[in-house]
């Protein structure tokens, strides 16, 4: 199949009247990952954004077979504070070579859709190895009282005018309310929110690196935990972290001649709701917007759920997760919650046995929170066929990214 | 830090607030569409014309734990929706009932009640509660 014009893209893929699907180039088989990287994660650590980058930097660099100088790319968030920028690269390496840098990479949606920048400024020779990280130190700052992972919203004008006044806010009040429209409108159930909590923090207990990997979590105990915002209990929500991720992008013949497996890019979407940014507005409050993103991204890669093996999904919150397994199409509307139940989601329960492995690697629940960086670094795992918690013959991976009123997905084949 | 919406003398909020102070609730029309456009744009010729209930609770969470240092638990931020202007949905908290009987889609009336969050002077606010039948 040739490359797909962006017009072509969007008849497959669909148009809604809620929200609309970004024109993301077709990038299919241009891009590779060649190197993964990442810091120890933790609660409060007193370590900085910045120097956590440059460990994760530095291990995927190693794991890629590269020596810094090899690197002339670099991606990050830029409108997160503490980002890593070029001049930190070079002060810390002591290089001085030039360096593409785009600040639309890093984490949250743009870890699912910097490769698309990346494929074009590899073939366009800007870059030969573009590197993509994201570090977070909000563990550290909220036990400092200098930043929360609601400051975000706070800080929005119309947020703070018409939302914050009645006390909807922070993140955790906003899924609140999308889980009891959820449960109201289909059944789910407290239990079935559980199934997600249980089968991550299950995940987290196999996984080295994971925050929560020495703490249990059954459903009866799930179960006896106290409400945090009805129907939601903490054990629903994300953790707060300090670490960092990064991974090493080049073209797919460069990435063969490296020391793992490549990694292909093979779709990505991004969607947006319309009367962004106010998720207190968006027209359906049981869906999220990977119902935009997320077939642009089967469309680029001329595939269907049934092809992914193994998926890992932003789990701020285990009714965002359960929602975003309905709006990419791994099961209809509203039967999310029956999908999930019954150990669905265990890296051990293939898709041949009609399983869905996600977050192996705990996710944000108990992994964790790191806006979805180390989901990507997980599925390059699975896909090399490393990964702590191995999905048994897993060959195409899925990140879906989120970031409240937008949504986006990455499909990833190993090659 | 973005300027917490009661004490704010923005032109696209300001309206809103000085309205609820006199126990009225005020949404905001587009004179050349006549829509109302909710969140007000900026730039926009707006006309803040008065709305009253009846109202449907969209959605609601009772928020038990103490994670926002400006109301203490259990307290319940909701998504309402006025019978006069079903394409708006307002944030605001149900008050005045057992949280138990509160049901997705149930009637609900519109009353003003002064909030006093921890960290911001008191204000007037409008707030929904159940609609009990007469």
């Amino acid at each position: 199949m040739g490359v797909q014009s962006t017009a072509q893209l969007r008849q497959r893929a669909g148009s809604f009247d809620w929200g609309r699907a970004y024109e993301i180039a077709d990038v299919r088989g241009r891009v590779a990952i060649a190197g993964v990287g990442e810091s120890e994660y933790s609660g409060p650590s007193g370590r900085t954004a910045k120097e956590m980058a440059l460990v994760a930097v530095e291990k995927a660099i190693a794991d890629a077979g590269l020596v810094p100088a090899d690197i002339d790319g670099l991606m990050s968030t830029a409108n997160v504070a503490d980002q890593l920028m070029p001049e930190d690269f070079h002060a810390h390496f002591g290089t001085s070579h030039p360096m593409w840098y785009s600040g639309e990479g890093g984490g949250m949606v743009w870890a699912a859709t910097c490769p698309e920048q990346a494929a074009e400024a590899l073939h366009a020779r800007k870059a030969r190895h573009i590197i993509n990280v994201f570090s977070v130190d909000w563990a550290s700052r909220r036990a400092a009282g200098t930043g929360t992972p609601g400051d975000y919203h706070a800080n929005e004008p119309m947020k703070a005018l018409f939302e914050v006044p009645f006390g909807w806010y922070p993140q955790p009040v906003y899924m609140a309310t999308q889980a009891c429209r959820h449960m109201h409108e289909y059944g789910t159930t407290q239990e079935q929110l559980g199934e997600l909590a249980v089968a991550f923090r299950r995940h987290a207990n196999g996984h080295p690196g994971a925050v929560m990997r020495a703490k249990t979590l059954s459903m009866e105990q799930y179960l006896a935990k106290p409400m945090l915002a009805d129907p939601l209990r903490m054990e629903d929500c994300c953790l707060v972290s300090d670490g960092a991720a990064a991974f090493v992008m080049t073209t797919p013949e460069r990435a063969r001649d490296l020391p793992h497996a490549p990694v292909i890019v093979e779709g990505i979407g991004r969607g947006v709701i319309d009367n962004a940014p106010y998720i207190s507005q968006q027209k359906l409050l049981t869906a999220t917007p990977q119902t935009f993103a997320a077939p642009w991204a089967f469309a680029m890669a001329d595939m269907k759920p049934s092809d992914i093996d193994v998926i890992a999904l932003y789990d701020c919150f285990s009714i965002t997760a359960l929602m975003m397994i309905e709006d990419m199409g791994f099961c209809a509307k509203g039967e999310g919650g029956a999908f999930v139940a019954g150990g669905t989601l265990g890296f051990d329960r293939p898709r041949s046995q009609g399983g869905l492995p996600c977050n192996t690697h705990g996710g944000l629940m108990s992994h964790a929170y790191v806006l979805g960086i180390a989901h990507v670094v997980e599925i390059v795992r699975q896909l090399r066929g490393e990964a702590a918690n191995q999905v048994s013959d897993a060959r195409v991976g899925l990140y879906g990214g989120f970031t409240a009123e937008e949504a986006a997905t990455l499909i990833m084949r190993r090659a | 830090m973005a300027t917490f919406g009661p004490h704010s003398d923005d032109a696209l909020a300001a309206p809103f607030w000085n309205a609820a102070r006199e126990d009225r609730l005020v949404l905001p029309y587009d004179r050349a569409s006549g829509r109302c456009t909710w969140y007000p744009h900026a730039g926009a010729d707006i006309d803040w014309r008065e709305a009253k209930g009846p109202a449907r609770l969209v959605a609601w969470s009772v928020v038990r734990a103490p994670i926002n240092p400006d109301f203490e638990p259990p307290y319940a931020p909701a998504l309402v929706v006025l019978d006069c202007e079903p394409g708006v949905r307002l944030v605001t908290q149900i008050v005045d009932c057992d949280f138990a009987e509160l049901r997705c889609d149930m009637a609900l009336e519109l009353c003003f009640r002064t909030l006093e969050p921890r960290t911001h002077a008191p204000f007037r606010a409008p707030v929904f509660r159940p609609a009990h039948a007469r």
